[in-house]
């Protein structure tokens, strides 16, 4: 194995799971400020466990750095069950020019799909329907639940395209949990940010901070681009996971918002340039759309809180 | 008059923006060319908010309806037609 050179390096050891994102940004978003053209290592030996948020997140900002000419050398997993899953995710696909280090080697896992990288209409709507497709390869949906997750997996990776402003696009990732019958999706961009995006539309005008925005954001008809999209596609996954007693997690800029079995705000210290939605699910109960629909009424805003 | 079974073209899912207004743009142009246009939405389990704003609200048309529309996607048409007509 190469030996790592002195040279700037990011460590990521424990688990970064849903609860832990803030963390994840602490010790993986140091990199975002590393000199273009400058080499860095990840190392990821003392990692137990990553998430698909934490994941998007890791494989986004490395992409970043890749694509400013920075040279990548990453330490796998001293843990084999580790490694074993990150190359079940594919963690290395899209970087290392394609050319994937024999530690990081892919078998073909069932229920397993890539973190997936997509930059316009057509890969979005790819990612979309790989990451659609592993969850379904894991606990079976119903027609309706599967319905759903393909609308939610849609939305969300549409608003990385339609708003983020950013060419290096988006990241996104699913994961299920047999024991305790859920399901993640997380997607991440490092674009503008909630706020900025939705100050591109005159008429939203000035938003006080990173908080309010996301807020803005959930409310049914906000978008920074009105002519072109309805501004119902976050309002209508808020919903859905509110009936199912999911979890839905925005963090953009300084702000966080939570909805869900504990719904909380926070502003805080790191700044994170982009945007991240997560969100957490039971497979086991209802993610009914035709029921959220029938609660829109025309005159519909925010009367959930 | 055409009748397009949406369930047919898409499966039972019509999902993302950009399959949607494919969907939008032959209507229209079934229209333009002076014809009356059905879409038939038996067999369709649910759309996106994405899909049903190009398909309902951007596509207020005279000699267009909409058969078998469930509840939920009624619910939704009328959302969104107000929505964009509001301008909001």
């Amino acid at each position: 194995m190469a030996r790592l050179r002195r040279q700037f390096e990011i460590r990521l050891a424990g688990g970064y799971g849903f609860d832990h994102l803030e963390r994840a940004i602490r010790d993986i978003c140091p990199l975002m400020s590393h000199p273009a053209g400058e080499p860095f290592s990840v190392d990821l030996s003392g990692l137990a466990y990553i998430g698909p948020t934490a994941l998007s997140l890791l494989v986004g900002v490395i992409k970043e750095r890749e694509e400013e000419g920075c040279d990548c050398l990453i330490a796998p997993p001293k843990s084999e069950l580790t490694r074993n899953y990150l190359q079940r995710m594919d963690v290395t696909r899209h970087l290392f020019d394609g050319a994937i280090p024999e530690s990081f080697e892919r078998k073909a896992p069932v229920g397993f799909r890539p973190v997936q990288h997509f930059r316009d209409d057509t890969d979005y709507w790819v990612a979309a329907k790989e990451l659609s497709q592993a969850l379904y390869e894991r606990f079976s949906p119903d027609e309706m639940t599967s319905a759903a997750i393909r609308v939610c997996l849609d939305e969300l990776t549409e608003n990385v395209v339609q708003h983020a402003y950013t060419e290096l696009g988006g990241f996104a990732a699913a994961q299920s949990s047999t024991k305790r019958k859920t399901f993640e999706v997380a997607i991440v961009d490092l674009g503008v940010g909630v706020r900025e995006s939705l100050q591109r539309n005159p008429e939203i005008g000035e938003i006080a901070d990173d908080t309010k925005a996301i807020h803005r954001a959930l409310m049914p008809r906000v978008t920074s681009t009105p002519e072109r999209n309805s501004g119902i596609g976050l309002f209508v996954t808020r919903m859905l996971l509110q009936a199912n007693g999911g979890q839905l997690l925005v963090r953009s800029g300084r702000g966080a918002v939570y909805h869900g079995a504990k719904k909380h705000e926070e502003v805080l210290e790191a700044s994170f340039p982009g945007t991240i939605v997560a969100i957490r699910a039971h497979y086991d109960r209802p993610l009914d759309l035709d029921h959220v629909y029938s609660m829109l009424a025309p005159e519909t805003s925010d009367d959930d809180d | 008059m055409t009748t397009i079974s949406l369930a047919e073209t898409c499966g039972p899912v019509i999902s993302g923006r950009s399959r949607a207004r494919e969907i939008r743009e032959d209507v229209e142009r079934r229209l333009d060319a002076g014809d009356d246009v059905v879409l038939d939405f038996g067999g369709i389990v649910t759309m996106s908010p994405s899909a049903g704003d190009e398909i309902f609200a951007k596509l207020q048309r005279e000699h267009l309806s909409f058969a078998n529309l469930s509840e939920g996607l009624q619910s939704l048409e009328n959302f969104v037609v107000a929505s964009r007509n509001s301008g909001a």
